[in-house]
């Protein structure tokens, strides 16, 4: 029998589930694979069902969403988080702790409460996560094989090192010894150095390497380099401004 | 060993000869960057240097590379037997070889490796040492063996030592002159004063145990500045470990196997089944990589990479005076 699977998404730009339309010459291939409950990106026509997995997009900020993320999660036996906001909160969250709801939504409508609204959190802020995709966005062959892996009834092999493991295997020369905040070194590798390879310092779009990320170290090492900490905490944020650590940076 | 005389008027004639024996990878400089890399013409290397990015090792032990592809239960290996040459290595990358060539050559031989090895022409060259470099204090700064011919730089010509079968017959070719007595002399008076060159200096006496028995406190505060991003092991000579992975294809009784080069400075490198993690943390794999260059045996071969390429700016021969006690 087929995988049963469901697709969703919540505050996001949806660029995750993009990226799986996107992966054009195996789509049919991966659309034969599995039995697709609900993809509304690419379908309207939504089965209620249980689900083996579902792959969840977006962070949470409403109470609907909170609600719905719920519901999914009853359903699913898997449930694998796609994409930086599901993962880390997303670009969304870059000023938690600094600014409350209230007043970003004053700044941008006028008014402290337009909507409840919650502060933008990842999945597992809500309920149990079983594997993470990461990156903004993320990677279509990490995606078709953590498919591969999970149609064969294992979870899929994690990322866990950074990305300059990548960088050095091919041989590029290091950024930040050229006096760029690159932020490959806190950074999950899986994108083959993409920019770093361009000679562009690492934006962290992966997010941070969970319980492994070393940010007091690399905090100091950017001190003295000579960059200002409020420009390196707001690089930081950018796309894990919800992991602990980075959380605390003071700028 | 033979010995032999090269005129540098007659080096593109050796290039030539190599490049009859097949590919042939040499230093070259590509925007600041020094790196061995495939050349057809001996303009493009880089004859005179300090040290590549990645060691030459590259070649043999490849960063990343597939090692089989399989289908349900059959599978098919992928070994590589090419012809290569590999120019201008230098006797700390060759010394390196050879600390691999144990691990790798000896049973169990490791075929990916050895096919290349065996099938790759290495070809010596004098090197131009920096502030960094320290191999003369791990025994590494000149090249017994390991290499089918060696360059030593003496001005207008070089001496060619011949290290291998296959450099014998290369040495026959009518471009070489004998050399014996006074080159070899000349040759290490020349390479002595090179090596005195060398400011740096590393003590190794009893260095496994002063690691073993340094505190916790002082292993914190030398690796504070740590990233844990495993640079010092994958820009290393004698770094050996690789992680395996498959990846699956859709129809999933297909895929591939691939190793790459892994990292003891990482998670997954003490990670075993069940979750348990027995090196945790920064310092215990810090420890760990230590222990492993310079605490049992030397493995280290002094080619300062490790320093020179840490995003933090960690010095290796410093951390080792540290915990020797000396100024901190």
């Amino acid at each position: 029998m087929k995988p049963r699977v469901g697709i969703f998404g919540f505050t996001g730009c949806a660029g995750d589930q993009l990226m799986i339309l996107n992966l054009e010459d195996e789509l049919l291939d991966l659309v034969g694979a599995l039995d697709l409950k609900s993809f509304t990106m690419a379908s309207s026509a939504v089965e209620d069902s249980e689900y083996d997995v579902a792959f969840v997009e977006g962070s949470i900020t409403t109470p609907k969403q909170k609600q719905k993320l719920e519901e999914v999660r009853k359903k699913a036996k898997l449930l694998v988080a796609i994409g930086d906001c599901a993962a880390w909160g997303g670009v969304q969250a870059s000023c938690n702790g600094i600014l409350t709801v209230g007043e970003k939504m004053k700044e941008v409508y006028g008014d402290e409460k337009v909507w409840e609204i919650y502060e933008s959190k990842p999945l597992s802020a809500y309920v149990k996560v079983d594997f993470v995709l990461p990156g903004c966005p993320i990677e279509k062959e990490e995606f078709l094989r953590a498919a591969a892996s999970l149609l064969r009834g294992d979870l899929p092999e994690a990322v866990d090192y950074p990305v300059c493991v990548e960088c050095k295997l091919r041989e590029n020369g290091c950024l930040m010894l050229e006096g760029k905040l690159c932020l490959g070194p806190l950074t999950v590798g899986g994108c083959k150095a993409r920019c770093p390879s361009l000679r562009v310092d690492c934006i962290g779009c992966r997010g941070v390497i969970e319980g492994e990320a070393r940010v007091k170290s690399a905090m100091q090492v950017f001190k003295e380099a000579g960059f200002k900490p409020d420009y390196v905490r707001a690089r930081l944020r950018m796309f894990a401004a919800n992991y602990p650590e980075i959380l605390e940076v003071k700028g | 060993m033979r010995y032999a005389k090269l005129a540098k008027a007659d080096l593109p004639k050796l290039f030539q000869s190599l490049k009859g024996y097949g590919e042939v990878f040499a230093p070259v400089e590509e925007r600041g960057k020094l790196f061995f890399k495939k050349v057809e013409d001996l303009k493009e290397v880089k004859l005179a240097y300090t040290r590549t990015l990645l060691p030459p090792k590259k070649l043999f032990l490849q960063p990343e590379e597939e090692i089989m592809s399989y289908e349900g239960e059959s599978y098919t290996e992928k070994l590589d037997g090419r012809k290569a040459v590999l120019f201008g290595v230098h006797a700390c990358d060759i010394n390196g070889f050879l600390k691999l060539d144990r691990v790798f050559l000896d049973a169990p031989r490791d075929e990916y490796y050895a096919r290349r090895r065996e099938n790759t022409l290495v070809v010596g060259i004098t090197c131009v040492p920096d502030k960094y470099c320290f191999c003369t204090s791990v025994g590494s700064g000149y090249a017994s063996g390991g290499f089918d011919l060696f360059l030593h730089d003496l001005g207008k010509e070089y001496l060619v030592r011949v290290g291998s079968g296959e450099g014998y017959r290369l040495s026959k070719q009518d471009y070489f002159k004998e050399a014996g007595e006074a080159e070899v002399k000349l040759a290490a008076k020349l390479e002595e004063k090179r090596a005195g060159k060398l400011r740096r200096k590393i003590n190794l006496m009893g260095m496994g145990d002063l690691i073993e028995t340094e505190g916790k406190e002082g292993w914190e505060e030398l690796t504070a500045k740590c990233l844990a991003c495993g640079t010092c092991n994958l820009v290393c000579p004698t770094c050996q470990c690789y992680d395996v992975s498959d990846l699956l294809t859709l129809e999933v009784r297909k895929g591939t196997r691939v190793r790459r080069w892994d990292s003891c400075m990482l998670k997954r490198h003490a990670l075993v089944a069940g979750g348990l993690n027995f090196r945790p943390t920064v310092v215990e794999r810090t420890v760990n990589r230590l222990s492993c260059k310079v605490g049992e045996e030397v493995r280290c071969v002094g080619c300062g990479r490790c320093t020179v390429y840490c995003p933090a700016g960690i010095d290796f021969v410093e951390m080792l005076s540290a915990v020797r006690g000396e100024a901190r």
